[in-house]
């Protein structure tokens, strides 16, 4: 009954914040109706009704004079009952009486409302101050004195109720509104100023705007677009089944396969970014009537499926074109999970190669398992490890930088266009230092016009930094040891009494070096470079290489702090070795930088080597093995292999004489325990020839002498005995050791004693 | 059959032919408690051989069977394979086979040796012994993972770590070690061991041919006795006018140091003064190599050295001044 009651005054609350927001808003009307929310006010108000009504009917079932409880008398339902009613013949029964008491004592905060007790005085109009209206859904009008704030409020058991309902006040909360409103509104205009200043509407970048939408109006070269152009021609016949222009000129059978697809299933265009790799793509295949699909790292690589656009093929939405999909930045694949996007191209194309034969008798079977529509790739790093499967069954198509002058031309047209006054001189500048990068200039012209308009354009192009590329290692050592091409002043150092170098080009010049190295990041890759090169520069005396030494000392100290003990801090200061080098070595570019990779290959080569030494030594038995370790071994290896390949004279191997036999023998045997073995091998010109199984004679450099093929052949032959011999000497041990055994058994059948030593774990 | 080296290798202490004063200590370290050892000194002084005659002191002649088994270890990386030799009584393991993850392999491979107790009473002592080859190659990590080790399951397991040099070996394992130091031996007892070996085989040995061994051997016994082996297998009998045969890479050295001297002093040879500057490079470069990682840029940097200082004293002979610049 309680929980009851607590709703009611919820909903009530409910009303009156409404309410009291309505009666201030409009305080200086003195009467008005009370139109707020109407629907569901009525709600809450039916609901309140019905609870009440419960709440009634348990407690006054005799009752006739069931007199509302509740002051706001403002049901319907109840207003037959209510109308009649006698303020003095109020009956109050004992138990609501103390609902009641509850009630006013929690509204008795509240004073904005007077609630009368008595249903009439709320029926006519009060007779001074402020007075709130209500209407209820059956017309009736009920009318709440408003209580003067300042005039002293009456308290009564149930005379007057005051009620204030919510605890935040809802001017409060308009008020929050309108602060976060005129905020938004502060935000929005303050952007809209920052958008607007200059350019009155402009939606679009201009390096979308000016996009070439036509195979003629495109910037890259030439040669790059016909390519494209034929590669994607020549799948017509697949796609459209009809007969391909190119095909009909060149004629040529081997440009295809079976289906007259272009045997290079798969286009990959590369570049550096800015050179419109894109727009070639999508220009050619819209011209070529495909309805392009797009894929790129923004979107989930994974979602995309390459069985699905072969079989969707004609979709509704493409207007009934066929597809061509575009993968676009598939370099910056890093997740294994996308990497199944080219392993499924690449099981795709795969597959039918393999099936190519099998396939001719199930023509339609295969289809399923055929790429049908074209798919261009476009990367900028055609070098990424996850391309590497791809690129074999790829052509690829390899961007050149644009031609500056037509690039400098469609340029000029787009600042006619946006009436920008910027002169062809410029444009070159500008064109350099972004590197042919056309979308870079592009969005430059865009936003130069931002600017201040009392700086020239000359000043912001001295602004911007070069383009932020990386520098490709071969750049940087060029950079090293021949300077700076087109620099006007070749840095020129100087040594002091100490040692010590000076650039009398200022330091500026080692600033730009070390950040070049450090963009790079390679400092491994470059060092090794610097360390091949130093020494074919001439220089007049060893003091140059001297210090060279130090340097490299230096790196290879840090570099192996930071490896081994993780004091990566310590990378700040790679790149200064290499910068060193510089100031050593800078010379005229009389020599051609080579990086022969020779440090790799030596790593590979001491690999192999070692792979060697362990496969002979894991071969020897643990009596021998454990006295040899790999270190032993060179020595081991040496004699070993100058002991088996001995120096034995005779020409004619039948007249071997008796000194020599004894010692084909014992090579033989040494062989045996080593593992070693010949084995019999043709060469390209059919000459037979033995070779030493592992091949340790091939870690020697010396081993000039070898034993003519008569001897390897006499060897081989005598190991093949001594094998025999070994076996047959196991074979013989075992068999008399199982005789021993059955003996054994039978003489003792007991069960076999389990081992003596047993290794138990402690606990 | 087996080589030389490998036939005529001591099988125990009583047989070891040098260094009795060792042999004796390691006689009593074997019949008392045994601690940890440091086994250490230069390839070929015969390190392993006198652990291997230690442990038949210990353990009698069960020793001798041995077994290789390869066990696997796997990292979150790789797997790693290592091979384990073992006879009842002891394993022996060469960590540096794995490379820089043998971290793992010393805290798996050696915990799960030392949490094992030998309960066979036969055996006369009641821990197992385990070697570990190429001490000084262990990484920073695994030493610091051994040391634990060590101490907590003295009951259980005896370590042998076998190096060539120490000073690898970080403090707090040396401290819980017995250090020895097995020296090469000296030219005359190697030609001793030649002679012997001669004698058992049957061979002549001109003692001018065992001396020649001996001093191209730079006092490693395993080499001499490798050598001796294939001079014999090229020449039939040993005669005094024989050429000694170098290895192939000491010949590439050879080589390659006749070059740095011949271009700048074809006609003088190096005086003392240059011999102790190269030598003091060659000191430099060797401690820098082993800080650093990359070993043919420290090679090189000694080469430079080497030459710039065989230049500057050829041109101080000939101008008669040392000119620094």
């Amino acid at each position: 009954m309680k929980h009851s009651f607590d709703q009611k005054e919820n909903y009530k609350e409910d009303n009156a914040i409404s309410a009291e927001h309505v009666a201030k808003k409009k305080k200086q009307c003195r009467s008005f109706d009370f139109d707020f929310d109407f629907d569901a006010t009525e709600n809450l108000l039916k609901k309140y009704e019905s609870s009440y009504l419960q709440i009634n009917q348990a407690n006054f079932t005799e009752s006739n004079s069931a007199t509302p409880p509740w002051p706001l008398g403002s049901h319907s339902t109840n207003q037959k009952n209510q109308s009649k009613l006698n303020p003095e013949g109020f009956q109050v029964n004992h138990n609501e009486l103390q609902v009641y008491d509850e009630l006013n004592k929690k509204l008795e905060r509240s004073h904005v409302l007077q609630m009368k007790n008595n249903e009439f005085e709320n029926m006519r109009l009060p007779d001074n101050g402020k007075y709130l209206a209500v209407t209820l859904s059956s017309g009736r009008r009920l009318y709440f004195p408003l209580n003067q704030t300042e005039s002293p409020i009456e308290y009564g058991t149930s005379s007057v109720v005051n009620k204030r309902f919510s605890n935040i006040s809802i001017y409060k909360l308009l008020d929050k509104i309108e602060i976060e409103k005129s905020k938004a509104d502060s935000f929005k205009s303050r952007s809209e100023l920052s958008n607007r200043p200059l350019t009155p509407v402009k939606t679009k970048l201009w390096a979308d705007k000016y996009q070439p939408n036509n195979y003629l109006n495109l910037m890259s070269d030439e040669n790059v677009n016909a390519r494209v152009l034929k590669w994607v021609k020549q799948w017509d016949y697949c796609v459209f089944k009809k007969k391909s222009v190119t095909k009909d000129r060149t004629n040529n059978s081997q440009h295809h396969d079976q289906w007259e697809r272009p045997m290079k299933k798969i286009l990959l265009l590369t570049g550096p970014p800015g050179y419109g790799k894109t727009t070639l793509a999508r220009v050619v295949a819209r011209s070529c009537g495909y309805n392009v699909i797009e894929v790129n790292g923004s979107d989930d690589f994974l979602s995309y499926n390459v069985k699905d656009q072969n079989t969707n093929s004609f979709s509704l939405a493409s207007n009934n074109k066929p597809n061509l999909t575009i993968i676009d930045g598939i370099d910056g694949i890093r997740d294994t999970g996308e990497q199944n996007l080219i392993n499924s191209i690449v099981d795709l194309v795969g597959s039918e190669r393999k099936d190519k034969d099998k396939n001719k008798c199930h023509p339609k079977k295969s289809e399923n398992k055929r790429l049908l529509r074209p798919i261009i790739f476009i990367c900028n790093e055609l070098y990424a490890p996850s391309l590497k499967p791809l690129k074999a069954m790829s052509e690829i198509v390899q961007f050149k930088k644009p031609d500056q002058v037509s690039l400098a031309k469609r340029l000029k047209e787009i600042c006619d266009k946006e009436n920008l006054s910027i002169g062809m001189p410029i444009l070159f500048k500008l064109i350099e230092k972004y590197e042919g990068d056309i979308r870079k200039c592009i969005n430059f012209l865009q936003f130069s016009i931002y600017e201040p308009k009392s700086t020239s354009t000359e000043e912001l192009l001295s602004q911007i930094d070069g383009k932020e590329r990386k520098k490709s290692v071969f750049y940087i050592w060029e950079e090293i040891f021949h300077g700076r091409k087109g620099a006007k002043i070749k840095s020129k150092v100087i040594f002091d009494e100490h040692g010590n170098f000076y650039d009398t080009n200022s330091r500026q010049n080692i600033l730009r070096l070390t950040s070049l190295i450090r963009s790079s990041g390679e400092y491994e890759k470059l060092m090794q470079g610097c360390f091949e090169n130093y020494l074919k520069y001439k220089t007049d005396s060893l003091k140059s290489k001297l210090r060279a030494c130090d340097y490299l000392n230096f790196y290879d100290q840090i570099n192996s702090a930071i490896n081994s003990h993780h004091f990566y801090e310590m990378r700040e200061c790679l790149p200064y070795p290499i910068a060193a080098f510089h100031y050593l070595f800078v010379g005229s570019p009389q020599n051609r930088i080579r990086f022969s990779n020779q440090d790799y290959e030596n790593n590979a080569k001491k690999k192999s080597t070692e792979n060697i030494i362990m496969t002979v030594l894991n071969a020897l038995p643990p009596q021998v093995r454990r006295f040899h370790n790999k270190e032993g071994s060179y020595e081991l290896i040496s004699c070993l292999v100058k002991m088996i390949l001995p120096n034995i004279r005779p020409i004619n191997i039948r007249n071997i004489n008796h000194e020599d036999r004894p010692k084909i023998k014992y090579v033989a045997e040494i062989m045996h325990s080593f593992n070693l073995d010949f084995i019999l091998n043709k060469d390209e010109s059919g000459q037979i020839n033995y070779i030493l199984d592992p091949p340790i004679d091939k870690l020697l450099l010396l081993s000039k002498e070898n034993p003519r093929v008569e001897i390897r052949r006499l060897l081989a032959t005598e190991l093949k005995e001594e094998h025999m011999l070994k076996q047959k000497f196991v074979e013989d041990r075992t068999n008399l050791e199982l005789k021993r055994k059955v003996a054994s058994r039978i003489t003792k059948p007991k069960p076999s004693k389990s081992t003596n030593h047993l290794n138990l774990q402690t606990i | 059959m087996s080589l030389w080296v490998d036939k005529y290798r001591p099988k125990s202490l009583e047989e070891l032919t040098y260094h009795s004063e060792l042999t004796n200590r390691l006689k009593i370290l074997a019949s008392s408690d045994f601690p940890h050892l440091l086994i250490y000194g230069p390839s070929g002084a015969g390190k392993k051989t006198r652990i291997s005659c230690l442990l038949e002191e210990l353990y009698g002649q069960g020793v001798r069977k041995l077994k290789t088994d390869v066990q696997t270890f796997t990292t979150p990386s790789r797997k790693l394979d290592i091979t384990v030799v073992s006879s009842k009584y002891h394993l022996e393991i060469t960590p540096n086979e794995v490379g820089y993850s043998d971290r793992v392999v010393i805290q798996e491979f050696l915990k799960d040796v030392a949490q094992t107790k030998q309960v066979d009473l036969s055996i006369k002592h009641d821990f197992k012994v385990v070697i570990i080859h190429e001490a000084d190659s262990l990484s920073r990590e695994s030493q610091a993972a051994l040391r634990r080790t060590m101490e907590l399951y003295m009951s259980n397991v005896r370590l042998i770590l076998c190096c060539k040099s120490p000073s690898k070996i970080i403090d707090p394992i040396r401290s819980r070690c017995l250090l020895i130091r097995v020296p090469a031996p000296t030219n005359d007892e190697i030609i001793e061991i030649l002679s012997d070996i001669a004698k058992k085989e049957n061979i002549k040995l001109p003692l001018k041919v065992a001396k020649l061994i001996a001093d191209q051997s730079n006092r490693d016994l395993r080499k001499a006795i490798l050598s001796f082996e294939s001079l014999y297998m090229e020449y039939d009998d040993l005669k005094e006018n024989i050429r000694y045969k170098f290895t192939d890479w000491e010949e590439i050295i050879n080589d390659i140091a006749n070059k740095i001297c011949l271009q700048h002093s074809p006609e003088e040879r190096a005086g003392n003064n240059v011999k102790c500057e190269i030598l003091e490079k060659a000191a430099e470069f060797e401690h820098r190599s082993v800080i650093g990682s990359k070993a043919i840029i420290h090679i090189e940097a000694f080469v430079i050295n080497a030459m710039y200082i065989i230049g500057r004293h050829k041109e101080g002979l000939n101008q008669n001044s040392m000119d620094i610049d």
